[in-house]
């Protein structure tokens, strides 16, 4: 099986979505990052109404890697949900 | 993007500011220019210093509360070791004991401190009567007498210096 679809949701301000993007970077995986702070308009509505699907706090980073989502700088849930997505 | 003149310069305005509340900022120096970083790069953008770990609408109304320092800074400093994003931190993560961590975010779980009341409701009170418009407890520093209206006092007595055991609980709420 090929790796699972992954998106970052992150503010390019914070220090926590940029730990947790280096982290993704060092792992070698490929995603999808999209800065919602540097979104307007229309767009942005949009995907704040995702992410607060995903994750009702509206809090970032959000991670979304296949079926599972990781709120936060949380570096074992990460590897854990690239694990069982294997 | 904001020189680091300019991150340097707010670091050591913050410590300064910070130490008068026995606020510690983040020990660790390479973090704290990222954090600084992002909170310029919101005070350009938006006027005012917002929360770098934090979605800001634009609109100081609607973001006041995580206007940096935040509404939540205290009960984060004091449940987790640091705010949110990690600028302010307790004495253990500042002396390296500890190390700060990604924390769940507080806003919108917290009730409002003050209730919204309006000025029809307040001329209705009756004179000589003390109304409570507060819904947090209120501390009291039984060295100096400061009062202050929060669920928990603050690290320091941002008046007399000493530290927070020395508050007394004056009104309980809930």
């Amino acid at each position: 099986m090929g790796q699972p679809y992954i998106v970052f949701y992150g503010l390019s301000t914070c220090m926590w979505c940029k730990k947790t993007k280096a982290f993704l970077d060092g792992k070698g995986v490929k995603y999808n990052c999209v800065f919602v702070n540097e979104l307007t308009g229309e767009e942005r509505e949009k995907v704040m109404d995702l992410v607060e699907k995903l994750n009702p706090d509206l809090s970032f980073p959000t991670v979304k890697i296949g079926d599972k989502v990781i709120v936060g700088y949380n570096v074992d849930k990460i590897e854990e949900a690239l694990k069982s997505a294997e | 993007m904001p020189s680091d003149a300019e991150i340097n310069d707010t670091i050591s305005r913050l410590k300064r500011e910070g130490a008068k509340g026995g606020y510690n900022l983040n020990p660790n120096t390479e973090d704290l220019k990222i954090i600084i970083d992002g909170y310029l790069v919101n005070e350009k953008r938006y006027g005012y210093p917002s929360c770098p770990c934090r979605v800001a609408s634009g609109d100081l109304l609607k973001d006041r509360d995580i206007v940096c320092p935040c509404d939540y800074r205290d009960a984060d400093v004091s449940e987790h070791g640091a705010c949110y994003c990690s600028l302010y931190v307790d004495d253990d993560i500042a002396a390296g004991k500890k190390q700060p961590h990604s924390i769940p975010e507080r806003r919108g779980k917290q009730k409002k401190a003050v209730a919204s009341t309006s000025a029809q409701e307040i001329g209705n009170m009756p004179e000589g009567s003390i109304t409570f418009l507060v819904k947090t407890n209120i501390w009291r520093c039984t060295v100096c007498g400061y009062l202050c209206a929060k669920d928990e006092p603050p690290p320091k007595c941002p008046i007399c210096g000493v530290k927070k055991d020395r508050f007394e609980l004056v009104v309980k709420v809930g």
